[in-house]
Protein backbone atom coordinates (compact mmCIF):
# COMPACT_ATOMS: atom_id res chain seq x y z
CA UNK A 1 0.00 0.00 0.00
CA UNK A 2 1.30 3.47 -0.76
CA UNK A 3 0.03 7.05 -0.81
CA UNK A 4 1.54 10.41 -1.77
CA UNK A 5 0.56 13.78 -0.32
CA UNK A 6 1.46 17.22 -1.59
CA UNK A 7 2.55 19.74 1.05
CA UNK A 8 2.48 23.49 0.43
CA UNK A 9 5.19 25.58 2.09
CA UNK A 10 3.87 28.23 4.47
CA UNK A 11 0.34 26.81 4.54
CA UNK A 12 -0.16 26.23 8.26
CA UNK A 13 -3.92 25.81 8.04
CA UNK A 14 -3.47 22.57 6.07
CA UNK A 15 -0.36 21.37 7.91
CA UNK A 16 -0.95 18.01 9.53
CA UNK A 17 -3.60 16.83 7.08
CA UNK A 18 -1.33 14.13 5.57
CA UNK A 19 -0.17 12.82 8.95
CA UNK A 20 -3.72 12.81 10.25
CA UNK A 21 -4.91 10.86 7.20
CA UNK A 22 -2.13 8.28 7.58
CA UNK A 23 -2.78 7.94 11.31
CA UNK A 24 -6.45 7.13 10.65
CA UNK A 25 -5.40 4.62 8.00
CA UNK A 26 -2.95 2.89 10.36
CA UNK A 27 -5.69 2.69 13.01
CA UNK A 28 -8.04 1.06 10.49
CA UNK A 29 -5.31 -1.46 9.65
CA UNK A 30 -5.16 -2.33 13.35
CA UNK A 31 -1.46 -1.63 13.89
CA UNK A 32 -0.19 -1.46 17.51
CA UNK A 33 -0.87 1.90 19.21
CA UNK A 34 2.82 2.60 19.92
CA UNK A 35 3.73 2.09 16.25
CA UNK A 36 0.88 4.36 15.09
CA UNK A 37 1.98 7.06 17.52
CA UNK A 38 5.63 6.89 16.43
CA UNK A 39 4.63 7.09 12.74
CA UNK A 40 2.19 9.95 13.37
CA UNK A 41 4.74 12.04 15.32
CA UNK A 42 7.56 11.47 12.80
CA UNK A 43 5.33 12.25 9.82
CA UNK A 44 3.83 15.33 11.46
CA UNK A 45 7.27 16.73 12.38
CA UNK A 46 8.39 16.13 8.77
CA UNK A 47 5.25 17.78 7.42
CA UNK A 48 5.75 20.81 9.68
CA UNK A 49 9.38 21.05 8.52
CA UNK A 50 8.24 21.37 4.88
CA UNK A 51 5.53 23.92 5.75
CA UNK A 52 7.95 25.88 7.94
CA UNK A 53 11.07 25.87 5.77
CA UNK A 54 10.40 24.79 2.16
CA UNK A 55 8.43 26.11 -0.81
CA UNK A 56 6.66 22.81 -1.48
CA UNK A 57 7.13 19.10 -1.05
CA UNK A 58 5.71 15.61 -1.40
CA UNK A 59 5.35 13.00 1.30
CA UNK A 60 5.29 9.41 0.16
CA UNK A 61 4.04 6.81 2.60
CA UNK A 62 4.35 3.08 2.06
CA UNK A 63 3.65 -0.04 4.10
CA UNK A 64 5.50 -3.24 3.29
CA UNK A 65 5.51 -6.39 5.43
CA UNK A 66 7.18 -5.46 8.72
CA UNK A 67 7.90 -1.82 7.90
CA UNK A 68 6.46 1.65 7.35
CA UNK A 69 8.52 3.68 4.86
CA UNK A 70 8.21 7.45 4.50
CA UNK A 71 10.03 9.77 2.10
CA UNK A 72 9.63 13.53 2.13
CA UNK A 73 11.14 15.37 -0.81
CA UNK A 74 11.01 19.15 -0.79
CA UNK A 75 12.04 22.11 -2.91
CA UNK A 76 13.52 24.65 -0.56
CA UNK A 77 16.64 26.21 0.91
CA UNK A 78 18.24 22.89 1.93
CA UNK A 79 20.12 22.37 5.19
CA UNK A 80 23.61 23.94 5.32
CA UNK A 81 24.76 22.03 8.43
CA UNK A 82 23.08 18.66 8.97
CA UNK A 83 24.86 17.88 12.23
CA UNK A 84 23.60 21.15 13.69
CA UNK A 85 20.08 20.49 12.38
CA UNK A 86 20.03 17.23 14.38
CA UNK A 87 21.06 19.04 17.58
CA UNK A 88 18.17 19.43 20.05
CA UNK A 89 17.35 23.10 20.49
CA UNK A 90 18.91 24.34 17.25
CA UNK A 91 16.40 26.06 14.97
CA UNK A 92 16.30 28.47 12.04
CA UNK A 93 12.51 28.88 12.22
CA UNK A 94 10.96 32.27 11.48
CA UNK A 95 8.89 34.20 14.01
CA UNK A 96 5.74 33.14 12.08
CA UNK A 97 6.64 29.47 12.64
CA UNK A 98 7.31 30.14 16.32
CA UNK A 99 3.90 31.82 16.66
CA UNK A 100 2.38 28.52 15.52
CA UNK A 101 4.05 26.71 18.43
CA UNK A 102 7.02 25.27 16.58
CA UNK A 103 10.67 26.16 16.03
CA UNK A 104 12.01 24.74 19.28
CA UNK A 105 14.70 22.82 17.47
CA UNK A 106 13.08 19.44 18.15
CA UNK A 107 11.94 18.50 14.62
CA UNK A 108 14.69 16.29 13.20
CA UNK A 109 15.82 15.02 16.65
CA UNK A 110 12.24 13.98 17.39
CA UNK A 111 11.89 12.25 14.01
CA UNK A 112 15.10 10.33 14.78
CA UNK A 113 13.80 9.40 18.24
CA UNK A 114 10.59 7.93 16.80
CA UNK A 115 12.04 5.98 13.87
CA UNK A 116 14.28 2.95 13.39
CA UNK A 117 16.28 4.30 10.47
CA UNK A 118 16.61 7.81 9.05
CA UNK A 119 18.56 9.38 6.19
CA UNK A 120 18.77 12.94 4.90
CA UNK A 121 20.16 14.14 1.58
CA UNK A 122 20.23 17.87 1.16
CA UNK A 123 21.53 20.45 -1.27
CA UNK A 124 21.67 24.11 -0.28
CA UNK A 125 19.45 26.19 -2.57
CA UNK A 126 17.66 23.15 -4.01
CA UNK A 127 15.97 21.08 -1.34
CA UNK A 128 15.99 18.14 1.03
CA UNK A 129 15.05 14.48 0.83
CA UNK A 130 14.25 12.89 4.19
CA UNK A 131 13.56 9.15 4.43
CA UNK A 132 12.72 7.14 7.49
CA UNK A 133 11.66 3.63 8.45
CA UNK A 134 9.53 2.40 11.33
CA UNK A 135 9.66 -1.31 12.05
CA UNK A 136 6.28 -2.84 12.77
CA UNK B 1 4.14 17.28 33.51
CA UNK B 2 2.37 16.69 36.82
CA UNK B 3 0.89 13.25 37.62
CA UNK B 4 -2.45 13.01 39.40
CA UNK B 5 -5.82 11.28 39.13
CA UNK B 6 -8.90 13.39 38.48
CA UNK B 7 -12.10 12.96 36.47
CA UNK B 8 -12.75 15.35 33.59
CA UNK B 9 -16.05 16.58 35.13
CA UNK B 10 -14.18 17.59 38.30
CA UNK B 11 -11.50 19.35 36.27
CA UNK B 12 -14.14 21.29 34.36
CA UNK B 13 -15.73 22.46 37.64
CA UNK B 14 -12.41 23.47 39.22
CA UNK B 15 -11.57 25.66 36.23
CA UNK B 16 -15.15 26.76 35.60
CA UNK B 17 -14.44 25.84 31.99
CA UNK B 18 -16.87 26.02 29.11
CA UNK B 19 -17.26 22.83 27.08
CA UNK B 20 -17.10 23.71 23.37
CA UNK B 21 -17.45 20.30 21.75
CA UNK B 22 -20.51 18.08 21.67
CA UNK B 23 -18.50 15.25 23.21
CA UNK B 24 -17.63 15.51 26.89
CA UNK B 25 -16.48 12.20 28.41
CA UNK B 26 -17.08 13.34 32.00
CA UNK B 27 -15.74 10.17 33.61
CA UNK B 28 -12.45 10.27 31.67
CA UNK B 29 -9.54 9.92 34.10
CA UNK B 30 -6.84 12.55 33.80
CA UNK B 31 -3.37 11.68 35.10
CA UNK B 32 -1.09 14.30 33.52
CA UNK B 33 -1.22 18.02 32.72
CA UNK B 34 0.90 19.64 30.06
CA UNK B 35 0.92 23.47 30.21
CA UNK B 36 2.66 24.97 27.19
CA UNK B 37 2.47 26.98 24.00
CA UNK B 38 5.30 24.98 22.50
CA UNK B 39 3.80 22.24 20.35
CA UNK B 40 7.32 20.93 19.64
CA UNK B 41 7.57 20.02 23.35
CA UNK B 42 4.15 18.37 23.35
CA UNK B 43 5.27 16.16 20.45
CA UNK B 44 8.60 15.35 22.09
CA UNK B 45 7.58 14.75 25.69
CA UNK B 46 4.00 13.38 25.84
CA UNK B 47 4.10 9.73 26.88
CA UNK B 48 0.54 8.93 28.04
CA UNK B 49 -1.56 11.02 25.66
CA UNK B 50 -4.84 9.27 26.49
CA UNK B 51 -4.72 10.50 30.08
CA UNK B 52 -3.03 13.87 29.44
CA UNK B 53 -4.72 17.27 29.24
CA UNK B 54 -3.06 19.92 27.12
CA UNK B 55 -3.49 23.39 28.61
CA UNK B 56 -2.46 26.17 26.23
CA UNK B 57 -3.10 29.71 25.05
CA UNK B 58 -2.43 28.67 21.47
CA UNK B 59 -5.82 28.40 19.80
CA UNK B 60 -5.01 27.36 16.24
CA UNK B 61 -5.40 24.20 14.17
CA UNK B 62 -1.85 23.05 14.97
CA UNK B 63 -2.78 22.77 18.65
CA UNK B 64 -5.41 20.20 17.72
CA UNK B 65 -3.23 18.45 15.13
CA UNK B 66 -0.48 18.13 17.73
CA UNK B 67 -2.94 16.74 20.29
CA UNK B 68 -4.22 14.29 17.69
CA UNK B 69 -0.74 12.95 16.88
CA UNK B 70 0.09 12.15 20.51
CA UNK B 71 -3.41 10.83 21.39
CA UNK B 72 -4.31 13.71 23.73
CA UNK B 73 -8.10 13.66 24.17
CA UNK B 74 -8.66 16.92 26.07
CA UNK B 75 -7.42 20.43 25.24
CA UNK B 76 -8.10 23.46 27.45
CA UNK B 77 -7.65 26.93 25.95
CA UNK B 78 -6.83 29.58 28.55
CA UNK B 79 -7.56 33.34 28.80
CA UNK B 80 -11.04 32.93 27.25
CA UNK B 81 -9.69 33.22 23.72
CA UNK B 82 -12.00 33.37 20.73
CA UNK B 83 -12.12 29.98 19.07
CA UNK B 84 -13.08 29.48 15.42
CA UNK B 85 -15.97 27.18 14.54
CA UNK B 86 -13.55 25.26 12.29
CA UNK B 87 -11.37 24.53 15.29
CA UNK B 88 -14.30 23.04 17.18
CA UNK B 89 -15.18 20.96 14.11
CA UNK B 90 -11.59 19.71 13.84
CA UNK B 91 -11.70 18.71 17.52
CA UNK B 92 -14.98 16.85 17.06
CA UNK B 93 -13.73 15.05 13.94
CA UNK B 94 -10.80 13.73 15.94
CA UNK B 95 -12.60 12.86 19.18
CA UNK B 96 -10.91 15.65 21.13
CA UNK B 97 -12.84 17.48 23.86
CA UNK B 98 -12.20 21.20 23.71
CA UNK B 99 -12.72 23.41 26.77
CA UNK B 100 -12.15 27.08 27.38
CA UNK B 101 -11.48 28.90 30.63
CA UNK B 102 -11.25 32.61 31.40
CA UNK B 103 -8.27 31.92 33.68
CA UNK B 104 -4.68 32.53 32.58
CA UNK B 105 -2.22 29.62 32.45
CA UNK B 106 -0.69 30.58 35.83
CA UNK B 107 -4.11 30.56 37.54
CA UNK B 108 -5.05 27.24 35.92
CA UNK B 109 -1.80 25.64 37.08
CA UNK B 110 -2.24 27.14 40.57
CA UNK B 111 -5.80 25.85 40.94
CA UNK B 112 -4.83 22.37 39.77
CA UNK B 113 -1.78 22.20 42.04
CA UNK B 114 -3.91 23.28 45.04
CA UNK B 115 -6.48 20.62 44.23
CA UNK B 116 -3.82 17.91 43.92
CA UNK B 117 -2.26 18.98 47.24
CA UNK B 118 -5.66 18.94 48.99
CA UNK B 119 -6.37 15.45 47.68
CA UNK B 120 -2.95 14.24 48.83
CA UNK B 121 -3.56 15.70 52.31
CA UNK B 122 -6.97 13.99 52.50
CA UNK B 123 -5.38 10.69 51.50
CA UNK B 124 -2.68 11.10 54.17
CA UNK B 125 -5.29 11.83 56.86
CA UNK B 126 -7.40 8.84 55.75
CA UNK B 127 -4.43 6.51 55.96
CA UNK B 128 -3.46 7.89 59.38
Amino acid sequence: MDKTYHIEGGNFSEAGFASSDVKKLLKKLGLPTNIIKKAAIAMYEAEINVVAHAYRGDMEFKIIPGQILVTVQDEGPGIPDLELAFTEGFSTASSKVREMGFGAGMGLPNIKRNTDDISVETEVGKGTRLSFVINI
Amino acid sequence: MKKTNIKLEKLQKILDAEVLTSQFPEKLEICYFCCTELMSDVLAFTHEGDSTVLITALSNSQTLRTAEMVDIKVVIIVRGKTIDKQLIELAEENGITLLRTEDAMFEVAGKLCSHIKEEEEKEKTKNG
